[in-house]
Protein backbone atom coordinates (compact mmCIF):
# COMPACT_ATOMS: atom_id res chain seq x y z
CA UNK A 1 0.00 0.00 0.00
CA UNK A 2 2.66 2.32 1.03
CA UNK A 3 4.51 1.23 -2.31
CA UNK A 4 1.77 2.24 -4.48
CA UNK A 5 0.78 5.70 -2.27
CA UNK A 6 4.73 6.78 -3.31
CA UNK A 7 4.62 5.31 -6.88
CA UNK A 8 1.22 7.61 -7.27
CA UNK A 9 2.95 10.66 -5.59
CA UNK A 10 6.12 10.30 -7.88
CA UNK A 11 3.83 9.97 -11.39
CA UNK A 12 2.13 13.36 -10.75
CA UNK A 13 4.92 14.82 -9.50
CA UNK A 14 6.49 13.99 -13.11
CA UNK A 15 3.40 15.25 -14.79
CA UNK A 16 3.94 18.75 -13.52
CA UNK A 17 7.79 18.28 -14.09
CA UNK A 18 6.46 17.23 -18.13
CA UNK A 19 4.62 20.28 -18.07
CA UNK A 20 7.35 22.51 -16.82
CA UNK A 21 9.67 21.69 -19.86
CA UNK A 22 7.13 23.22 -21.99
CA UNK A 23 6.27 26.27 -20.51
CA UNK A 24 9.37 27.52 -22.78
CA UNK A 25 8.31 25.72 -26.19
CA UNK A 26 11.59 27.40 -27.86
CA UNK A 27 13.71 25.74 -25.24
CA UNK A 28 12.21 22.51 -25.36
CA UNK A 29 12.41 22.16 -28.87
CA UNK A 30 16.45 23.27 -28.27
CA UNK A 31 16.72 20.21 -25.26
CA UNK A 32 14.81 17.81 -27.27
CA UNK A 33 17.20 18.16 -30.42
CA UNK A 34 19.97 17.90 -27.77
CA UNK A 35 18.82 14.80 -26.51
CA UNK A 36 18.39 13.13 -29.74
CA UNK A 37 22.48 13.90 -30.34
CA UNK A 38 23.36 10.65 -28.34
CA UNK A 39 22.26 8.67 -30.78
CA UNK A 40 25.26 10.80 -33.17
CA UNK A 41 27.48 9.07 -30.10
CA UNK A 42 26.45 5.78 -30.54
CA UNK A 43 25.93 5.55 -34.68
CA UNK A 44 28.73 7.33 -35.84
CA UNK A 45 31.70 6.33 -33.98
CA UNK A 46 30.59 2.26 -34.76
CA UNK A 47 30.04 3.42 -38.36
CA UNK A 48 33.25 4.84 -38.56
CA UNK A 49 34.97 2.15 -37.16
CA UNK A 50 34.07 -0.19 -39.34
CA UNK A 51 33.91 1.82 -42.11
CA UNK A 52 38.15 2.30 -41.83
CA UNK A 53 39.12 -1.35 -40.55
CA UNK A 54 37.29 -4.66 -39.76
CA UNK A 55 36.50 -3.80 -35.94
CA UNK A 56 36.13 -5.35 -32.66
CA UNK A 57 37.28 -8.84 -33.47
CA UNK A 58 34.49 -10.96 -32.09
CA UNK A 59 31.82 -8.21 -32.63
CA UNK A 60 30.19 -7.16 -36.08
CA UNK A 61 29.04 -4.06 -37.01
CA UNK A 62 25.25 -4.86 -35.69
CA UNK A 63 26.82 -6.67 -32.18
CA UNK A 64 28.26 -3.16 -31.34
CA UNK A 65 26.06 -0.72 -32.65
CA UNK A 66 23.38 -2.94 -30.54
CA UNK A 67 25.81 -2.33 -27.84
CA UNK A 68 26.31 0.92 -27.61
CA UNK A 69 22.63 2.07 -28.91
CA UNK A 70 22.18 0.02 -25.43
CA UNK A 71 24.43 2.24 -23.47
CA UNK A 72 22.87 4.89 -25.19
CA UNK A 73 19.26 3.95 -23.77
CA UNK A 74 20.46 3.18 -20.58
CA UNK A 75 22.17 6.10 -19.64
CA UNK A 76 19.58 8.47 -21.17
CA UNK A 77 16.86 6.59 -18.96
CA UNK A 78 19.46 6.91 -15.69
CA UNK A 79 19.61 10.53 -16.97
CA UNK A 80 16.01 11.10 -16.79
CA UNK A 81 15.93 9.82 -13.03
CA UNK A 82 19.25 11.37 -11.66
CA UNK A 83 20.21 15.03 -12.67
CA UNK A 84 23.02 15.94 -10.59
CA UNK A 85 23.02 19.19 -10.93
CA UNK A 86 19.56 19.70 -10.19
CA UNK A 87 20.03 17.80 -7.08
CA UNK A 88 22.76 19.64 -5.95
CA UNK A 89 21.51 22.97 -6.96
CA UNK A 90 18.39 21.76 -4.59
CA UNK A 91 20.50 21.37 -1.43
CA UNK A 92 22.94 24.07 -1.54
CA UNK A 93 19.90 26.70 -1.36
CA UNK A 94 17.89 24.38 1.03
CA UNK A 95 15.28 23.82 -1.70
CA UNK A 96 15.65 19.87 -1.43
CA UNK A 97 14.48 20.18 2.72
CA UNK A 98 11.22 20.96 1.82
CA UNK A 99 10.45 17.51 -0.05
CA UNK A 100 12.64 15.45 3.16
CA UNK A 101 9.48 16.45 5.29
CA UNK A 102 6.62 14.97 2.76
CA UNK A 103 5.19 11.85 4.52
CA UNK A 104 7.25 9.56 1.48
CA UNK A 105 10.11 7.70 1.11
CA UNK A 106 13.49 9.60 0.89
CA UNK A 107 13.84 7.95 -2.63
CA UNK A 108 10.64 8.83 -3.99
CA UNK A 109 11.15 12.59 -2.33
CA UNK A 110 14.51 12.84 -3.72
CA UNK A 111 13.25 11.21 -7.24
CA UNK A 112 9.91 13.29 -7.12
CA UNK A 113 11.55 16.22 -7.09
CA UNK A 114 14.45 16.24 -9.40
CA UNK A 115 13.75 12.96 -12.08
CA UNK A 116 11.24 14.11 -14.84
CA UNK A 117 14.33 15.32 -16.99
CA UNK A 118 12.41 14.69 -20.29
CA UNK A 119 15.79 15.87 -22.32
CA UNK A 120 16.82 12.45 -22.77
CA UNK A 121 13.29 11.15 -24.67
CA UNK A 122 14.25 11.90 -28.11
CA UNK A 123 17.64 9.82 -27.51
CA UNK A 124 15.87 7.17 -25.37
CA UNK A 125 13.21 7.01 -28.03
CA UNK A 126 16.21 6.94 -31.18
CA UNK A 127 17.99 4.62 -29.20
CA UNK A 128 15.28 2.15 -29.22
CA UNK A 129 14.25 2.19 -32.40
CA UNK A 130 18.40 1.38 -33.46
CA UNK A 131 18.37 -1.20 -30.80
CA UNK A 132 14.93 -3.14 -32.24
CA UNK A 133 16.99 -2.08 -36.12
CA UNK A 134 19.74 -4.17 -34.80
CA UNK A 135 17.72 -7.06 -33.64
CA UNK A 136 16.18 -7.82 -36.31
CA UNK A 137 18.99 -7.51 -38.38
CA UNK A 138 20.55 -9.98 -36.06
CA UNK A 139 17.81 -12.39 -36.09
CA UNK A 140 17.66 -13.37 -32.49
CA UNK A 141 15.59 -15.38 -31.19
CA UNK A 142 12.03 -13.57 -28.04
CA UNK A 143 13.28 -15.18 -25.21
CA UNK A 144 16.85 -13.81 -25.41
CA UNK A 145 15.15 -10.79 -26.10
CA UNK A 146 12.83 -10.85 -23.10
CA UNK A 147 15.85 -11.45 -20.76
CA UNK A 148 17.87 -8.70 -22.39
CA UNK A 149 15.25 -5.74 -21.70
CA UNK A 150 14.17 -7.25 -18.06
CA UNK A 151 17.89 -7.27 -17.04
CA UNK A 152 18.29 -3.62 -18.40
CA UNK A 153 15.02 -2.58 -16.89
CA UNK A 154 16.63 -3.87 -13.09
CA UNK A 155 19.91 -2.81 -14.13
CA UNK A 156 18.46 0.69 -14.77
CA UNK A 157 17.27 0.80 -11.21
CA UNK A 158 20.55 -0.21 -9.43
CA UNK A 159 22.34 2.04 -11.85
CA UNK A 160 19.97 5.01 -10.54
CA UNK A 161 20.30 4.16 -7.10
CA UNK A 162 24.16 3.82 -7.52
CA UNK A 163 23.98 7.78 -9.04
CA UNK A 164 22.13 9.06 -6.30
CA UNK A 165 24.53 7.54 -3.80
CA UNK A 166 27.32 9.34 -5.15
CA UNK A 167 25.40 12.67 -5.75
CA UNK A 168 24.98 13.05 -2.55
CA UNK A 169 28.58 11.77 -1.70
CA UNK A 170 29.87 14.63 -3.90
CA UNK A 171 27.75 17.20 -2.55
CA UNK A 172 29.39 16.33 0.91
CA UNK A 173 32.82 16.34 0.11
CA UNK A 174 32.97 18.42 -2.87
CA UNK A 175 29.60 20.53 -2.28
CA UNK A 176 29.26 20.09 -6.13
CA UNK A 177 27.88 17.79 -8.93
CA UNK A 178 30.47 18.03 -11.63
CA UNK A 179 32.05 14.63 -10.36
CA UNK A 180 28.61 12.56 -10.87
CA UNK A 181 28.40 14.19 -14.44
CA UNK A 182 31.65 13.50 -15.53
CA UNK A 183 31.64 10.15 -13.72
CA UNK A 184 27.72 9.60 -15.45
CA UNK A 185 29.27 10.57 -19.08
CA UNK A 186 32.78 8.63 -18.35
CA UNK A 187 30.18 5.52 -18.01
CA UNK A 188 28.33 5.74 -20.42
CA UNK A 189 31.67 6.28 -22.90
CA UNK A 190 32.89 3.58 -21.97
CA UNK A 191 30.04 1.08 -22.23
CA UNK A 192 29.90 1.93 -26.02
CA UNK A 193 32.20 -0.91 -26.29
CA UNK A 194 33.21 -4.30 -24.96
CA UNK A 195 33.90 -4.20 -21.62
CA UNK A 196 36.89 -6.72 -22.32
CA UNK A 197 38.67 -4.85 -24.33
CA UNK A 198 39.94 -2.56 -21.26
CA UNK A 199 41.41 -4.84 -18.96
CA UNK A 200 40.31 -6.65 -15.91
CA UNK A 201 40.83 -4.05 -13.81
CA UNK A 202 38.45 -1.37 -15.76
CA UNK A 203 35.92 -3.79 -16.30
CA UNK A 204 36.00 -4.90 -12.61
CA UNK A 205 35.01 -1.16 -12.08
CA UNK A 206 32.50 -0.93 -14.76
CA UNK A 207 30.66 -4.04 -13.17
CA UNK A 208 30.70 -3.70 -9.19
CA UNK A 209 32.05 -0.48 -8.97
CA UNK A 210 29.87 1.88 -11.65
CA UNK A 211 28.01 -0.75 -12.80
CA UNK A 212 26.46 0.58 -15.92
CA UNK A 213 28.17 -3.03 -17.33
CA UNK A 214 25.42 -5.15 -15.77
CA UNK A 215 23.14 -3.21 -17.26
CA UNK A 216 24.02 -2.81 -20.84
CA UNK A 217 27.55 -4.98 -21.61
CA UNK A 218 26.19 -8.55 -19.99
CA UNK A 219 22.80 -8.48 -21.04
CA UNK A 220 23.52 -8.30 -24.84
CA UNK A 221 26.00 -11.05 -23.86
CA UNK A 222 22.76 -12.76 -22.80
CA UNK A 223 21.36 -11.61 -26.21
CA UNK A 224 24.31 -12.96 -28.06
CA UNK A 225 23.93 -16.30 -26.08
CA UNK A 226 27.69 -16.02 -25.00
CA UNK A 227 26.57 -16.34 -21.58
CA UNK A 228 24.53 -19.33 -19.50
CA UNK A 229 20.73 -18.88 -18.27
CA UNK A 230 22.57 -19.36 -14.77
CA UNK A 231 24.74 -16.31 -15.63
CA UNK A 232 21.45 -14.12 -16.01
CA UNK A 233 20.07 -15.55 -12.17
CA UNK A 234 23.78 -14.19 -11.01
CA UNK A 235 23.35 -10.91 -12.61
CA UNK A 236 19.68 -10.51 -11.20
CA UNK A 237 21.09 -11.51 -7.83
CA UNK A 238 23.98 -9.16 -8.38
CA UNK A 239 21.58 -6.31 -9.26
CA UNK A 240 19.28 -7.14 -6.28
CA UNK A 241 22.65 -6.76 -3.24
CA UNK A 242 23.41 -3.43 -5.51
CA UNK A 243 19.90 -2.46 -5.17
CA UNK A 244 19.95 -2.97 -0.69
CA UNK A 245 23.48 -2.02 -0.21
CA UNK A 246 22.46 1.49 -2.14
CA UNK A 247 19.52 1.62 -0.05
CA UNK A 248 21.52 1.45 3.26
CA UNK A 249 24.29 3.93 2.38
CA UNK A 250 21.80 6.30 0.91
CA UNK A 251 19.34 6.35 3.90
CA UNK A 252 22.44 6.79 5.92
CA UNK A 253 24.02 9.60 3.86
CA UNK A 254 20.11 11.43 4.13
CA UNK A 255 20.42 11.38 7.50
CA UNK A 256 23.70 13.08 8.23
CA UNK A 257 22.78 15.71 5.11
CA UNK A 258 22.53 19.10 6.15
CA UNK A 259 21.83 21.78 3.24
CA UNK A 260 23.93 24.79 2.05
CA UNK A 261 20.90 27.17 2.87
CA UNK A 262 21.21 26.54 6.87
CA UNK B 1 42.08 50.80 -16.87
CA UNK B 2 44.47 47.60 -17.63
CA UNK B 3 45.42 47.25 -13.67
CA UNK B 4 41.07 46.88 -13.54
CA UNK B 5 40.98 44.08 -15.43
CA UNK B 6 44.16 42.42 -13.57
CA UNK B 7 42.47 42.93 -10.37
CA UNK B 8 39.40 41.37 -11.69
CA UNK B 9 41.65 38.08 -12.99
CA UNK B 10 43.22 37.32 -9.57
CA UNK B 11 39.74 37.62 -8.12
CA UNK B 12 38.68 34.72 -10.70
CA UNK B 13 41.65 33.15 -10.48
CA UNK B 14 41.49 32.70 -6.92
CA UNK B 15 37.24 31.79 -7.14
CA UNK B 16 38.46 29.13 -9.52
CA UNK B 17 41.86 27.86 -7.02
CA UNK B 18 39.14 27.62 -4.10
CA UNK B 19 37.13 25.06 -5.98
CA UNK B 20 40.03 23.67 -7.31
CA UNK B 21 39.49 20.05 -6.18
CA UNK B 22 36.35 19.93 -8.02
CA UNK B 23 37.53 21.55 -11.03
CA UNK B 24 40.74 19.06 -11.20
CA UNK B 25 38.32 15.78 -11.03
CA UNK B 26 35.99 17.33 -13.89
CA UNK B 27 38.96 17.81 -15.67
CA UNK B 28 40.27 14.54 -15.51
CA UNK B 29 36.48 12.76 -15.68
CA UNK B 30 36.22 14.51 -19.37
CA UNK B 31 40.06 13.78 -20.49
CA UNK B 32 38.99 10.07 -19.36
CA UNK B 33 36.42 9.56 -22.06
CA UNK B 34 38.57 10.38 -24.56
CA UNK B 35 41.23 8.50 -23.40
CA UNK B 36 39.18 5.56 -23.33
CA UNK B 37 39.16 5.74 -27.00
CA UNK B 38 43.49 4.28 -27.08
CA UNK B 39 41.61 0.77 -25.89
CA UNK B 40 39.09 0.97 -29.00
CA UNK B 41 42.19 1.75 -31.22
CA UNK B 42 44.75 -0.72 -30.05
CA UNK B 43 42.20 -3.52 -30.27
CA UNK B 44 41.12 -2.69 -34.00
CA UNK B 45 44.57 -2.26 -34.80
CA UNK B 46 46.07 -5.57 -33.02
CA UNK B 47 43.04 -7.29 -33.91
CA UNK B 48 43.11 -6.09 -37.62
CA UNK B 49 47.00 -6.52 -37.79
CA UNK B 50 46.90 -3.02 -39.19
CA UNK B 51 50.05 -0.95 -39.32
CA UNK B 52 48.35 2.12 -39.98
CA UNK B 53 44.72 3.27 -41.24
CA UNK B 54 44.14 6.69 -42.84
CA UNK B 55 48.10 7.67 -42.02
CA UNK B 56 47.51 7.00 -38.57
CA UNK B 57 49.65 4.32 -37.20
CA UNK B 58 48.95 2.77 -33.63
CA UNK B 59 51.54 5.52 -31.90
CA UNK B 60 49.96 8.29 -33.47
CA UNK B 61 46.47 7.68 -32.70
CA UNK B 62 47.31 6.91 -29.42
CA UNK B 63 49.11 10.06 -28.96
CA UNK B 64 46.34 11.61 -30.49
CA UNK B 65 43.54 10.77 -28.42
CA UNK B 66 45.76 11.58 -25.37
CA UNK B 67 47.22 15.10 -26.54
CA UNK B 68 43.67 16.08 -28.36
CA UNK B 69 41.65 15.73 -25.47
CA UNK B 70 44.05 17.46 -23.16
CA UNK B 71 43.77 20.70 -25.61
CA UNK B 72 40.36 20.47 -26.25
CA UNK B 73 39.88 20.48 -22.67
CA UNK B 74 42.72 23.42 -22.33
CA UNK B 75 40.90 25.96 -25.23
CA UNK B 76 36.92 25.06 -23.89
CA UNK B 77 35.83 28.02 -21.97
CA UNK B 78 32.42 28.46 -19.94
CA UNK B 79 31.13 31.94 -21.36
CA UNK B 80 28.19 30.52 -22.51
CA UNK B 81 27.09 29.51 -18.76
CA UNK B 82 28.57 32.61 -17.79
CA UNK B 83 26.68 34.95 -20.24
CA UNK B 84 23.68 32.83 -19.99
CA UNK B 85 23.33 32.92 -16.34
CA UNK B 86 24.04 36.70 -16.44
CA UNK B 87 21.22 37.30 -18.87
CA UNK B 88 18.77 35.22 -16.98
CA UNK B 89 19.72 37.03 -13.51
CA UNK B 90 19.90 40.11 -14.85
CA UNK B 91 23.07 40.93 -14.22
CA UNK B 92 24.21 41.59 -17.67
CA UNK B 93 22.00 45.17 -17.97
CA UNK B 94 23.89 46.02 -14.39
CA UNK B 95 27.52 45.46 -15.47
CA UNK B 96 26.75 47.39 -18.73
CA UNK B 97 26.72 50.74 -16.71
CA UNK B 98 29.66 49.51 -14.91
CA UNK B 99 33.23 51.42 -16.13
CA UNK B 100 34.33 48.06 -17.52
CA UNK B 101 33.19 46.06 -20.38
CA UNK B 102 31.04 42.99 -19.92
CA UNK B 103 32.95 41.30 -23.23
CA UNK B 104 36.25 41.42 -21.16
CA UNK B 105 35.44 40.79 -18.16
CA UNK B 106 33.38 37.48 -19.10
CA UNK B 107 36.40 36.13 -21.15
CA UNK B 108 39.05 37.00 -18.12
CA UNK B 109 36.44 35.05 -15.80
CA UNK B 110 36.70 32.12 -18.23
CA UNK B 111 40.28 32.93 -18.96
CA UNK B 112 41.30 32.61 -15.72
CA UNK B 113 39.63 28.86 -15.33
CA UNK B 114 42.02 27.81 -18.75
CA UNK B 115 45.15 29.15 -17.53
CA UNK B 116 44.83 27.27 -14.29
CA UNK B 117 44.70 23.49 -16.60
CA UNK B 118 47.74 25.30 -18.86
CA UNK B 119 50.57 23.47 -16.54
CA UNK B 120 48.79 19.60 -16.73
CA UNK B 121 47.94 20.19 -20.38
CA UNK B 122 51.78 21.02 -20.77
CA UNK B 123 52.80 18.26 -18.60
CA UNK B 124 50.56 15.62 -20.62
CA UNK B 125 51.39 16.69 -23.87
CA UNK B 126 55.31 16.68 -23.36
CA UNK B 127 54.96 12.77 -21.32
CA UNK B 128 53.34 11.54 -24.43
CA UNK B 129 55.52 13.09 -26.93
CA UNK B 130 58.26 11.69 -25.22
CA UNK B 131 56.95 8.32 -23.92
CA UNK B 132 55.73 7.73 -27.69
CA UNK B 133 58.75 8.71 -29.00
CA UNK B 134 57.27 10.88 -31.88
CA UNK B 135 59.28 13.78 -32.90
CA UNK B 136 58.42 16.85 -32.80
CA UNK B 137 60.00 20.44 -34.80
CA UNK B 138 60.40 23.87 -33.31
CA UNK B 139 58.34 25.08 -36.28
CA UNK B 140 55.66 22.58 -35.44
CA UNK B 141 55.36 23.75 -31.72
CA UNK B 142 55.22 27.39 -32.69
CA UNK B 143 52.21 26.54 -35.33
CA UNK B 144 50.28 24.62 -32.70
CA UNK B 145 50.97 27.69 -30.58
CA UNK B 146 49.49 30.19 -32.77
CA UNK B 147 46.78 27.78 -33.80
CA UNK B 148 45.87 27.23 -30.20
CA UNK B 149 45.32 30.85 -29.62
CA UNK B 150 43.28 31.21 -32.69
CA UNK B 151 41.32 28.55 -31.59
CA UNK B 152 40.95 29.87 -28.12
CA UNK B 153 39.45 33.45 -29.66
CA UNK B 154 36.90 31.39 -31.93
CA UNK B 155 36.13 28.84 -29.45
CA UNK B 156 35.46 31.86 -26.84
CA UNK B 157 33.42 34.32 -29.39
CA UNK B 158 31.29 31.58 -30.21
CA UNK B 159 30.30 30.83 -26.62
CA UNK B 160 29.70 33.81 -25.76
CA UNK B 161 27.27 34.41 -28.72
CA UNK B 162 25.20 31.14 -27.84
CA UNK B 163 25.05 32.48 -24.11
CA UNK B 164 23.47 35.69 -25.42
CA UNK B 165 20.73 33.32 -27.20
CA UNK B 166 19.64 33.14 -23.59
CA UNK B 167 17.67 36.34 -24.70
CA UNK B 168 15.86 34.25 -26.69
CA UNK B 169 15.59 31.32 -25.38
CA UNK B 170 15.57 32.35 -21.32
CA UNK B 171 17.97 30.16 -20.68
CA UNK B 172 21.33 28.87 -23.25
CA UNK B 173 21.94 25.83 -21.92
CA UNK B 174 20.71 23.59 -24.37
CA UNK B 175 22.40 25.22 -27.51
CA UNK B 176 25.83 25.31 -25.16
CA UNK B 177 25.39 21.37 -24.85
CA UNK B 178 24.65 20.78 -28.11
CA UNK B 179 27.02 23.38 -29.24
CA UNK B 180 29.62 20.82 -27.26
CA UNK B 181 28.36 17.92 -28.38
CA UNK B 182 28.63 19.61 -32.35
CA UNK B 183 32.41 20.90 -31.71
CA UNK B 184 33.26 17.52 -30.45
CA UNK B 185 32.68 15.11 -33.28
CA UNK B 186 33.20 18.20 -35.84
CA UNK B 187 36.66 18.76 -34.36
CA UNK B 188 38.03 15.59 -34.05
CA UNK B 189 37.90 14.65 -30.36
CA UNK B 190 36.40 11.61 -30.91
CA UNK B 191 38.34 10.30 -33.94
CA UNK B 192 40.88 12.04 -36.23
CA UNK B 193 38.58 13.63 -39.02
CA UNK B 194 40.24 11.90 -41.47
CA UNK B 195 38.33 8.69 -40.67
CA UNK B 196 34.81 10.05 -41.55
CA UNK B 197 33.81 9.61 -45.23
CA UNK B 198 35.67 11.55 -47.96
CA UNK B 199 32.32 13.57 -48.43
CA UNK B 200 31.59 14.32 -44.87
CA UNK B 201 35.34 15.30 -44.46
CA UNK B 202 35.45 17.82 -47.57
CA UNK B 203 32.72 19.50 -45.50
CA UNK B 204 34.09 19.30 -42.62
CA UNK B 205 37.22 20.54 -43.48
CA UNK B 206 36.23 23.73 -44.63
CA UNK B 207 35.17 24.29 -40.79
CA UNK B 208 36.91 26.15 -38.18
CA UNK B 209 35.85 23.57 -36.01
CA UNK B 210 39.19 21.41 -36.70
CA UNK B 211 41.19 23.86 -35.54
CA UNK B 212 40.02 23.06 -31.89
CA UNK B 213 41.46 19.58 -31.46
CA UNK B 214 42.29 17.53 -35.33
CA UNK B 215 44.60 20.28 -36.48
CA UNK B 216 47.21 20.78 -33.66
CA UNK B 217 47.18 17.60 -32.34
CA UNK B 218 47.72 15.98 -35.63
CA UNK B 219 50.60 18.78 -36.45
CA UNK B 220 52.51 17.62 -33.26
CA UNK B 221 52.17 13.82 -34.04
CA UNK B 222 53.50 14.85 -37.34
CA UNK B 223 50.37 12.99 -39.31
CA UNK B 224 49.99 16.85 -40.93
CA UNK B 225 53.23 17.66 -43.38
CA UNK B 226 54.84 21.02 -42.34
CA UNK B 227 54.19 22.74 -45.69
CA UNK B 228 50.49 23.10 -44.91
CA UNK B 229 51.01 24.85 -41.53
CA UNK B 230 50.77 28.30 -42.51
CA UNK B 231 47.62 27.42 -44.77
CA UNK B 232 45.93 26.53 -41.21
CA UNK B 233 47.55 29.73 -39.72
CA UNK B 234 45.86 31.61 -42.54
CA UNK B 235 42.62 29.56 -42.56
CA UNK B 236 42.24 30.42 -38.88
CA UNK B 237 42.61 34.19 -39.09
CA UNK B 238 40.23 33.97 -41.67
CA UNK B 239 37.68 32.42 -39.26
CA UNK B 240 38.83 34.09 -36.50
CA UNK B 241 37.70 37.28 -38.34
CA UNK B 242 34.45 36.28 -40.03
CA UNK B 243 33.62 34.90 -36.54
CA UNK B 244 34.64 38.47 -34.52
CA UNK B 245 32.57 40.50 -36.83
CA UNK B 246 29.53 38.56 -36.57
CA UNK B 247 29.73 38.43 -33.32
CA UNK B 248 30.77 42.12 -32.74
CA UNK B 249 27.16 42.64 -34.85
CA UNK B 250 25.06 39.79 -32.52
CA UNK B 251 26.32 41.42 -29.39
CA UNK B 252 25.56 45.19 -30.66
CA UNK B 253 21.92 43.85 -31.53
CA UNK B 254 21.92 41.99 -28.33
CA UNK B 255 22.71 45.13 -26.21
CA UNK B 256 19.79 47.03 -27.58
CA UNK B 257 17.59 43.87 -26.39
CA UNK B 258 18.49 43.73 -22.78
CA UNK B 259 17.50 47.40 -22.63
CA UNK B 260 13.91 47.39 -24.10
CA UNK B 261 13.53 44.49 -21.83
CA UNK B 262 14.60 46.14 -18.71
CA UNK B 263 17.93 43.93 -17.35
Amino acid sequence: MELIENIKYFLLCQKYHWKELFVYRSQALVWLIVGSSILLFTYLPVTIIYNVSSGIPGWTYFQLLLLSSTSGFVMELVWYFVLPWGIVNGMRVGEFDKYLIRPFGKVTCMLSGYAGNLVGSTGVIGSLFLIIYCLINLNIQIIPIVIFFVSIIIGIIALVMVFLLITILSYKLMNSANFTNNLMNLSLSANTYPLNIYGSGIQLIFTLILPIGLAVYYPTQVLFSMTTPLFTLILIFVFAIIIIITKIGFNKLIKSYSSGGG
Amino acid sequence: MSSTYLALFKISLKDKIAYFKDYMFSAVGRTLTYVLMIFVWNIIYFGGHFTTIKNFNLLQIDAYFVIGSALFLLINSNNDYIVSNDMKMGNVAKSLIKPLSYVYSVFIESFSENILLLPSVLIVIFFTLYYTGLVTTLFSIITVIIIIIIAYLIINILQFMIGSFAIYTSSAFGISILFFNIIEILGGAIMPLTFFPSYVNNIVMLMPFQLFTYVPASILIGSIPSSTYIYYIFFGLFWLFIIAFVGYIFWNHVKKKISSVGG
